[in-house]
């Protein structure tokens, strides 16, 4: 079983190839957007991708408006945003936005591949417990 | 709403100036503290609505404030506000779960509107809150109630069957109370500090029933990423209720008999055999007899289960019981949505006692939450009760009484009179098969059943 699967969202193409094969390497399965709607697209197709890694600054569809059209279809994926650009108050926005984190590039990728692995666990908790909700109707425990 | 504000910030001009812009504007109360170390001693002593703090203090920052507030009153809003704002502690603080982050020197429009839509959360999650009690409130389980001759027997024979292990089934039409029985059984049993749980074997989606049962281990199948307890597990040395066991699937029966025979199991994806110390208790309203014949319930298991058999007679049987059943459940919801009815009238009492309850004991409930919503008077009259069963031309829309009522009681009202006709519609043309009026309904199997409990619907009677 992968480390987690990964959605990997960014307007350069040679960062998203090197990533990928950095990624890829380290025991996650990884699917790549060049673009907020190719990202979409690719949720949709993929529907067991865990956590998003999204870059903020992208044309036409910017990191944040992304985020919230992700946040909005599939609330339970976990999104990190990834920027060279960061000011405070994307920052503040992303987080309510929903985003699990917010960091800044150069990242170190033992950083990131930590952050990965908190936001799948952290999905995965969400995933059961929302299972556990939906079983509560049909088994009840009393102690 | 009218709230409490405490204000933490190191430079006491700030302190009152804030305490001015916000007081000057709005009606809210307003504390304020320099020293951040007393503020632990402050939120243990009154409840605030929403604390505005510094970030950057000595001795104790605005993060370990905002992580203290979560701690100690986890319902209170933070706002952070600094004139040393980056990137890092505005992620930090959003993270751990401050309502918004604001960079000094700020417009006092900045600070108001925040504090606005802070009091609005605050509404809105302690109306949520409020909701939340008042339907925990209505699923509280009564007692048996009743002192009819076949009440006051089945009650000495769950005080009688409780002490033994033997496995229990309860038969009875759908609303008579077997759930409640069951319960019953447990809390006079020696296991009555163990756990009592209850899985709906219709309700439960057969791909997952197995794990849901026996647990899984890790990567046993797709998103199984972690070992996973089973119910059974969980049931240890307690008692494990089987209701509607009459739709259990072959394939699960069989694993159960195991279970019930030998006391073990095996996780999905396991090696090796676990045992369990489990009390069952099992019911259906259907004819097991009839399902052995069709060859859908297992003949063995049948014999296993039915080591005592408590039947459970429809309330048309026990008339007798209607009186007192209908005054409980007249104190109850009179008491639950804070009316003040003296009582329901005789004539009422007369029409209860002469229908013939095919949804048992959960119509009668119902049927007298209804009534206690529609009373306009001092007592509970028959129109209030029992209004004319609805046929084409009758409609709760046309009845005038409904458009006295607040929205969103007229609404539920409206709701549940289209829920019952179209579902009992729905069944007549699948001759009662759940599956198939789900299918013509496009609706999921497992909601329909929710909707037929919800409206006491005897399925049997389209069969």
């Amino acid at each position: 079983m992968a480390l987690a699967n990964l959605l990997l969202v960014d307007d350069e193409v040679p960062f998203v190839e090197t990533m990928i094969k950095r990624l890829t390497k380290r025991d996650l399965n990884v699917v790549a957007a060049f673009s907020g709607h190719e990202a979409l697209e690719q949720l949709e197709k993929h529907r067991n991708i865990e956590v998003v890694i999204l870059d903020v600054k992208m044309p036409v569809m910017d990191g944040l408006e992304t985020l919230y059209e992700i946040k909005k279809k599939y609330p339970l994926t976990e999104v990190i945003m990834l920027t060279g650009h960061a000011t405070i108050e994307t920052g503040i926005e992303g987080m309510k936005l929903g985003a699990f984190d917010y960091l800044m590039k150069p990242c170190d990728i033992g950083v990131l591949i930590s952050k990965v692995d908190e936001a799948a666990t952290k999905k995965r908790k969400h995933d059961e417990k929302i299972m556990e909700a939906r079983m509560k109707e049909i088994i009840s425990r009393r102690v | 709403m009218d709230g409490r504000i405490l204000i933490v910030d190191d430079e006491k001009d700030m302190l009152v100036l804030l305490k001015r812009i916000i007081e000057e504007k709005t009606k809210h109360v307003v504390e304020t503290e320099y020293n951040p170390l007393k503020v632990v001693e402050l939120l243990r002593k009154q409840q605030f609505d929403i604390i505005i703090t510094d970030l950057k203090m000595p001795k104790m920052d605005g993060i370990a404030i905002l992580d203290m507030v979560k701690n100690i009153q986890p319902s209170a809003i933070v706002v952070i506000m600094t004139a040393y704002a980056t990137i890092e502690t505005a992620v930090e603080a959003t993270r751990k779960g401050a309502f918004d982050y604001i960079s000094k020197p700020f417009r006092k429009e900045r600070i108001l509107i925040t504090i606005g839509k802070a009091m609005e959360w605050q509404k809105l999650t302690r109306e949520n809150i409020t909701l939340k009690n008042s339907l925990k409130q209505k699923k509280e389980f009564p007692p048996i109630i009743g002192s009819s001759p076949s009440i006051i027997s089945i009650t000495k024979m769950i005080v009688q069957v409780a002490k033994s292990t033997a496995t229990i089934l309860i038969s009875g039409e759908s609303g008579t109370g077997k759930e409640l029985v069951a319960k019953a059984i447990h809390y006079h049993s020696n296991r009555k500090n163990k756990p009592f749980i209850t899985i709906n074997c219709t309700a439960m989606p057969e791909q997952i029933i197995e794990s849901e049962l026996f647990g899984h281990v890790k990567g046993s199948f797709t998103g199984a990423w972690k070992d996973k307890k089973g119910i059974v597990e969980e049931a240890d040395q307690g008692t494990l209720f089987l209701d509607e066991i009459g739709d259990l699937n072959m394939a699960m029966q069989a694993k159960l008999l195991r279970l019930l025979q030998e006391g073990e199991y095996k996780p999905v994806g396991g090696l090796t055999t676990e045992k369990a110390d489990i009390r069952f208790v099992a019911a259906t309203n259907q004819d097991l007899k009839k399902l052995i014949a069709v060859k859908q319930f297992r003949e063995d298991l049948y014999y296993r289960l039915n080591v005592i058999n408590l039947h459970l007679p429809p309330l048309r049987d026990r008339k007798e019981d209607i009186p007192v059943l209908a005054y409980h459940f007249f104190e109850k919801f009179n008491l639950l949505n804070d009316k003040k009815i003296s009582g329901i009238d005789p004539e009422g009492i007369s029409a209860l006692i002469s229908k013939s309850w095919p949804g048992n004991i959960r119509e009668l409930e119902n049927c007298i939450e209804r009534g206690v919503i529609l009373c306009q008077s001092d007592t509970i009259k028959i129109s209030d009760i029992l209004p004319q069963e609805p046929v084409a031309h009758t409609s709760p829309l046309f009845d005038h009484k409904i458009y006295t009522l607040p929205f969103k009681e007229a609404k539920e009202i409206i709701v549940k009179a289209f829920h019952h006709k179209y579902i009992n519609w729905i069944l007549q043309q699948n001759n009662g098969n759940i599956s198939k009026a789900a299918q013509q309904a496009e609706l999921q199997r497992q909601y329909l059943h929710r909707l037929i409990k919800e409206e006491n619907i005897n399925t049997e009677i389209f069969k």
